[in-house]
């Protein structure tokens, strides 16, 4: 349930006789597991509660008062009772109403206790949480008169703005209140008390937030002030108030030293002063790691930094922080590992920094194609701006805008353990980032990783390859504690019914016996499994129904079966549910088809719902996502439309389904937190080109990863992991995990850092020993190639080389070596060409293709050039794909993967030994497939073309479904591989045009020019035209409804950008109210879309 | 504004307390340790409690003097709001006629003038003729001065022989003939301090207390608390006898050990007049205490 930022937090705690770290965290994890209420029983409920009480009494009572207490024995004191307090509330589950009067009572009492003790350990979202269950009691009861009103009014106040700095809140104006004439001394000293707390606690919140004008810093001041009489007159009357006085000083020392306003602005002003101010208003205070890089970065000597830190740790806070500070100098690069968490970034980003005059945010979505239209192609000039997009879209951005980098300020590389993915993902962003520092040598660069074990190395490859100072920021704290457990059965609760079941079947005469029984989950109560006392482990009995089949001397369940059971019912206990489905990603729609809980879905609100009318519009059939909306059950899996997929996370986020089936990598990164994580089998889906280690450790980071995805910061800060291993456990009574671990050893770790190392290494060092073979390159190498500046003019590629991660661990960042390793590569590029001419090798870096898939382009391209009708999109999107029929199999599926077209009428493309004809076949289908995408066809339509006619009308998503393969084929097909190819094109005439001997060969006429330029945008968005490719890009409708409008609307071939994005502007409005009211020549279903998308660009 | 407590006259009334009253064990009952409290009702410890119960008020009202200077900017008139206090804790005389006034006096006079004994007893501890505590008071919550206040009847801070620690915390109750019923009803304060339910009230007395103890007592607190070093001191204030040495299954299950639940026992001869005499004396003693 702890990891290693309690456990270090936990070190400085005082030695109290036999009260050690391992006892505390088996007492706090007892009581969570207890207050679960996963099952009727209650017993040694009431024990826990009282050796919690003790804990939290002992502790807080050091905390308060011990005077030798360092700082961090008073954090250590004040968290474990508040985790106490806060435990010991959940467990008295009692409603008991809130008691108006002069004294506060003592349930919210003790949470405003429990909440101030949170801060002044640091966790202050877990002081939220604690906040939102204290009432405040707007009206006191009419029978309440006189004094008593008027003092308990006071408290009130008191509870109302201590709830406000528990929540980081700005507390609300004091009311006026005048005392009864014949009010007490007592009375009257009680009321200006409990005023001078509830005015301290609102002045820190406003200090807090910048808002000076109504607080000047001295709440804490005035604490002291408050106090100093009543401790010196030992005025225990008031013991009440001094106790939550003290408490709140302690708080504000804390939140002080974290707040953003301590923050010093570098230039008294400005766009970061500016944000300090307005992030204040949302959050005040800096969480750990942010802290920590404020401190040896901005504030330290550290230039760049490499941040290791817990998922839900506060990783984007430090990024956030670090990109506004920087937009005073110039702009910033956030690279971030797929789109949808480019979207969610800029989206977040936007959220933040976007209220500011000056400040702007882009998104560059997409891929790493040439293209020529002007939204892809980086500004020239665009300071205090932060541009966000992928390490691929960055290597266009780096071939297209070289000098778009030389103000470049701050490189922010979020996930950067993907350096060391295997594949051409981990090569591609590691040369993306030497390429960077060697573009931009003043820019600091911030990596930022939850699973990195080696920061160092990382710090220590930028510090020599750069020779600026790094830090290496290692902070383990996290805001939320995760109870990790295996689910299975109680042998003791479990043989009576198996028995009973066993009986039935064998009395029938069957083979098998379909029964339930009660599952018990096995708890590790420190954390990660690594405990060996016997209480390290407890059964916790739960009422989670788990179907099984009894079969002669044996039984059997399905996980996923298992999976549904345990999600579902902590549903309906209340908890926010991702259930991670890893082996398989189609399973999700098949398991939650299984479940239902309409009762708890909410109505999917408009957004929702407009999302759903999108994607079905593109489609051409109902979704299977709204059928599992509407049973409360959301999914996250690649097989998905965007607006599916944005209405899955809508409707989790909130709480519109309470349960979010996902598969193991899909849900990875983005922001869906959840109060429960239940995850089916320990075995991910199979990906042949690892080695059976490397597929172990996939699994193992894959599924750590998504234990680490339970814990919600602002909502829950104690959560739920239950892994259902693959094969049914039998707990027995001692709570031994040797058989759970043995299935699921991947618990004993603490969590799913690695270290990093470089796949660059292999390329490397083949180029140091000069060894020219190609024949058995690497896909890593083939997708260095692609990326490296080889042969280019004005761009070095030694120096590149040489900034690498790689190169430092080859200690090859040297003078010498990164020119040798560049030469080699050279050699080996050239070995490529062989005769042909060496601009090709220029092209070949311009489209990001490799030299041979850029050879195999040309010469394919020249073979079909007199059939082209250069001035239609889709006569350029064929012709790539002619030429791309002519290349090798090997350099064909570095530009498509296989897998793309896989159990389609295409996938014989890929087949070895495939007759010719059947080849030509399958080519013919994927160029018609092509066409059809590019005319606006639905996806049904599609289907029935690459999947056969059976596949019309069919919404199913299962594994031999046909949607799934056609959302593949669009996805990663027209989207990703064949974008790069028509960019290949374009790659071909820009440097041909100048470079080739033959350079009128390469000139176009200016709409040839213009049709080619926007292609490889155009196959990414679905239209074959320039008309509907207008409505796309200036509108930004979706790519059916750009044909529609450009059906109803057409846009001039011939209009320019500028005209073009005029005509979209002067008549959007136009199709979003007049051709739905007065029934142009559209479908219902068109109006609907455009309801839909009118909709959407509301919210 | 200034307040004078007339610190000497409190003072003699405790050395009076502590050389007439004498605390030994009574039986030897298998759940806790019963202290029989005698000397109480001789006329000079009467007017000695009168006194000192009177000074606790006094002190209170001194310290509400001392904060409302110091925070509200204003004054009053200090003997009268002793006065007022005096009245509202004790009465203005001891006139019983009606029913109302009866239940006033068993419900809350008496059980305040029991806890008031109490107090006394544990300001004593250690230089009286035995003691309700094994041990040196260093710090005591001042008694209860105002009839609503909330929080803990009696808290103390002790170190026994072996310099180490101890919570005391008192519960009293004042009942003619129902002793051992109220020595339940204690019982059951006692579980629900266990429960942690009053915990809140305890660190706020115990931070209350921080004045008066030296930083190693402060340090030692905590560990103190964690390790159970409590010490239960239920007192009854009673006329008709009840079994004062059987076994107390509720007691027992208690976790302090046995030593430390020690059941303080007064019994009365005359239980009404006994109240009505140090209620008499303590209005007697009003302007005495105020200078």
């Amino acid at each position: 349930m702890f990891n290693r930022g309690i456990t270090r937090l936990l070190e400085a705690l005082p030695r109290f006789g036999e009260l050690d770290q391992a006892r505390i965290r088996r007492l706090l994890s007892n009581a969570y597991a207890d207050a679960l209420d996963l099952s009727e029983s209650t017993a040694g409920d009431e024990d826990h509660a009282t050796e919690l009480a003790r804990l939290a009494l002992a502790l807080e009572t050091h905390a308060v008062l011990a005077p030798s207490a360092s700082a961090d024995t008073v954090r250590a004191c004040a968290f474990v009772a508040a985790e106490a307090l806060s435990l010991a509330d959940d467990l008295r589950d009692e409603a008991e109403p809130a008691r108006p009067g002069p004294w506060i009572d003592a349930r919210r009492y003790r949470r405003l206790e429990a909440g101030l003790l949170y801060l002044i350990a640091g966790y202050d979202a877990n002081a939220a949480v604690v906040a939102r269950k204290v009432r405040v009691l707007g009206a006191l009861p009419d029978d309440m008169s006189g004094t008593t009103r008027y003092v308990s009014a006071r408290a009130e106040d008191a509870v109302a703005q201590l709830r406000s700095v528990l929540m980081m809140r700005r507390g609300g104006r004091l009311a006026a209140r005048r005392p009864p004439a014949n009010a007490a001394p007592a009375a009257r000293v009680r009321a200006d008390l409990w005023r001078r707390l509830a005015d301290a606690a609102r002045r820190h919140t406003l200090w807090l937030r910048f808002a000076d004008s109504e607080a000047d810093g001295s709440a804490r001041a005035d604490l002291d002030e408050l106090l100093e009489p009543l401790l010196a007159e030992r005025a225990s009357a008031y013991g009440d108030i001094a106790l939550l006085a003290r408490l709140l000083a302690m708080a504000c020392d804390e939140t002080g030293g974290r707040a953003l306003r301590s923050l010093e602005d570098p230039d008294g002003g400005g766009h970061f002063g500016a944000y300090l101010e307005e992030r204040a208003t949302e959050r005040p205070v800096m969480w750990p790691a942010t802290q920590r890089y404020v401190g040896e970065c901005l504030r330290g000597a550290g230039w760049h930094a490499a941040v290791a830190v817990p998922t839900g740790a506060g990783k984007s806070g430090v990024a956030e922080l670090a990109v506004a500070h920087e937009l005073d100098r110039g702009w910033a690069l956030y690279l971030a590992p797929t789109n949808a968490l480019v979207a969610q970034i800029q989206r977040d980003l936007e959220a933040a920094l976007g209220g500011y005059p000056g400040f702007t945010v882009q998104g560059f979505l997409g891929g790493p194609e040439m293209t020529g239209a002007a939204e892809e192609v980086l500004p020239r000039a665009f300071d205090a701006t932060v541009l966000v997009m992928t390490p691929e879209k960055c290597t266009l951005a780096l071939r297209q805008a070289p000098e778009a980098f030389e103000r470049l300020g701050l490189c922010v590389v979020d996930e950067c353990h993907l350096i060391g993915e295997r594949g051409t993902r981990g090569v591609l962003t590691e040369l993306v980032v030497a390429h960077v520092l060697t573009l931009a040598p003043e820019a600091r660069l911030l990596l930022l990783s939850a699973l990195v074990a080696n920061p160092e190395d990382l710090t220590a490859w930028l510090q020599t390859v750069t020779g600026q100072p790094a830090a290496a920021i290692r902070e383990p704290w996290r805001p939320t504690r995760t109870l990790r457990t295996v689910l299975g059965f109680d042998r003791e609760r479990f043989a009576p019914i198996y028995g009973a079941a066993e009986e039935e079947r064998a009395s029938a005469g069957r083979t098998r016996q379909a029964a339930s029984a009660p599952a018990a989950l096995l708890a590790g109560l420190q954390g990660a499994w690594q405990g060996s006392e016997p209480g390290d482990f407890m059964l916790v009995d739960t009422n989670i129904s788990v179907p099984f089949e009894a079969r002669p001397g044996s039984f059997y369940y399905s996980s996923n079966d298992a999976l549904s059971a345990a999600a579902a019912s902590l549903a309906r206990e209340g908890h926010r549910v991702l259930a991670f489905i890893p082996r398989n990603r189609h399973w999700a729609f098949s398991v939650g088809a299984r479940i239902d809980l309409a009762d708890l879905a909410n109505p999917l609100d408009a957004e929702i719902e407009s999302q759903l009318v999108l994607a079905e519009y593109e489609l051409g059939v109902g979704s299977k996502v709204r059928e599992l909306l509407s049973r409360g059950v959301a999914v996250h899996t690649s097989a998905l439309l965007e607006g599916e997929r944005r209405a899955s996370e809508l409707a989790f986020v909130r709480n519109t389904a309470p349960l979010m089936l996902a598969t193991g990598t899909m849900a990875q990164g983005l922001n869906l937190p959840a109060t429960a994580v239940v995850i089916a089998g320990t075995q991910v889906g199979h990906d042949p080109t690892l080695t059976p280690a490397e597929q172990r450790e996939r699994a193992k980071l894959q599924l750590l990863n998504a234990v680490g995805r339970a814990g919600r910061p602002q909502h829950a800060t104690r959560s739920l992991a239950i892994v259902v291993p693959e094969r049914p456990l039998i707990f027995d009574a001692a709570a031994s995990p040797h058989e759970a671990l043995a299935q699921v050893p991947f618990l004993a770790e603490e969590d799913a850092a690695g270290n990093v190392h470089s796949r660059l290494v292999t390329l490397i060092d083949r180029a140091l020993r000069d060894d020219e073979r190609t024949a058995d390159m690497t896909i890593e190498e083939l997708a260095a190639f692609a990326v490296l500046p080889l042969d280019v003019p004005d761009v070095d590629a030694g120096e590149v080389i040489g900034k690498t991660f790689g190169a430092w661990a080859r200690n090859a960042s040297n003078r010498e070596s990164p020119a040798v390793i560049a030469g080699s590569l050279e050699k080996l590029g050239r070995r490529f060409l062989g005769e042909r001419p060496r601009w090709l090798a220029e092209a070949a870096y311009l489209a990001g293709l490799t030299v041979e898939q850029t050879l195999g382009l040309h010469d394919g391209f020249l073979a079909v050039e007199a059939e082209v009708d250069k001035t239609e999109i889709a006569e350029w999107v064929d012709a790539a794909l002619r030429a791309m029929s002519a290349m090798r199999i090997n350099a064909l599926a570095g530009i498509i993967a296989p897998e793309t077209v896989r159990s389609t009428r295409c996938a014989a493309i890929f087949a070895p030994g495939t007759p010719d004809d059947t080849v030509r076949d399958a080519w013919q289908v994927l160029r018609e497939a092509t066409a059809l995408w590019l005319s606006g066809a639905t996806y049904d339509d599609i289907a029935a073309l690459v999947a056969g006619p059976e596949a019309r009308g069919r919404d199913e998503r299962h594994q031999r479904a046909a949607l799934p393969r056609v959302i593949r084929v669009a996805n990663d097909g027209f989207g990703y591989g064949l974008t790069r190819a028509v960019g290949g094109l374009l790659a071909l005439h820009e440097v041909g045009i100048t470079a080739s001997e033959e350079h009128d060969r390469w000139t176009l006429t200016p709409i040839e020019k213009r049709t080619l330029e926007l292609a490889p945008l155009a196959v990414r968005r679905g239209c074959g035209d320039l008309s509907s490719l207008g409505w796309s890009r200036f509108a930004r409708l979706p790519r059916r409804l750009s044909h529609l409008a450009a059906g109803v609307m057409p846009i001039p071939a011939n209009a320019s950008d500028e005209e073009t994005a005029a005509l979209v502007a002067n008549r959007t409005e136009l199709l979003v109210t007049e051709a739905i009211q007065e029934d142009w020549d559209i479908t219902a279903s068109d109006a609907a879309a455009l309801r839909a998308w009118k909709q959407i660009v509301a919210e | 504004l200034t307040v004078r407590l007339n610190l000497e006259s409190l003072q003699t009334a405790l050395e009076l307390v502590a050389e007439r009253i004498d605390i030994q064990p009574s039986g030897n009952p298998a759940s806790h340790i019963s202290l029989r409290v005698t000397g109480v009702e001789t006329p000079d410890v009467v007017r000695a409690l009168g006194t000192y119960l009177v000074g606790c008020l006094a002190g209170a009202v001194k310290v509400d003097a001392t904060l409302a200077a110091r925070f509200l900017g204003s004054s009053f008139d200090v003997e009268r709001e002793l006065r007022r206090r005096v009245h509202r804790r004790i009465g203005a005389d001891n006139d019983w006629s009606t029913e109302t006034r009866r239940d006033w006096r068993d419900r809350r006079r008496n059980p305040w003038v029991a806890e008031a004994i109490a107090h006394a007893l544990l300001m004593v501890a250690g230089s009286a003729q035995g003691s309700c505590v094994a041990g040196t008071i260093q710090a005591l919550k001042p008694l209860h001065a105002q009839v609503t206040q909330q929080g803990l009847d009696l808290v103390g801070i002790y170190e026994d022989d072996e310099a180490a620690l101890w919570l005391a915390v008192g519960e009293c109750k004042a009942t003619k003939s129902r002793a051992s019923q109220e020595l339940t009803n204690a019982t059951g304060f006692y579980r629900e301090l266990e429960s942690g339910a009053r915990d809140g009230d305890l660190v706020a007395d115990l931070l209350m207390l921080e004045a008066a103890l030296a930083d190693e007592a402060l340090d030692e607190i905590g560990e103190a608390l964690w390790e159970g070093r409590r010490t239960y001191l239920p007192l009854v204030a009673y006329e008709e006898s009840f079994d004062v040495t059987g076994r107390r299954p509720g007691l027992a299950r208690l976790a302090a050990p046995r030593e430390h639940r020690r059941v303080l026992l007064v019994q009365l001869s005359n239980f009404h007049a006994f109240f009505d005499d140090v209620a008499d004396a303590a209005r007697g003693s009003v302007g005495a205490l105020i200078g």
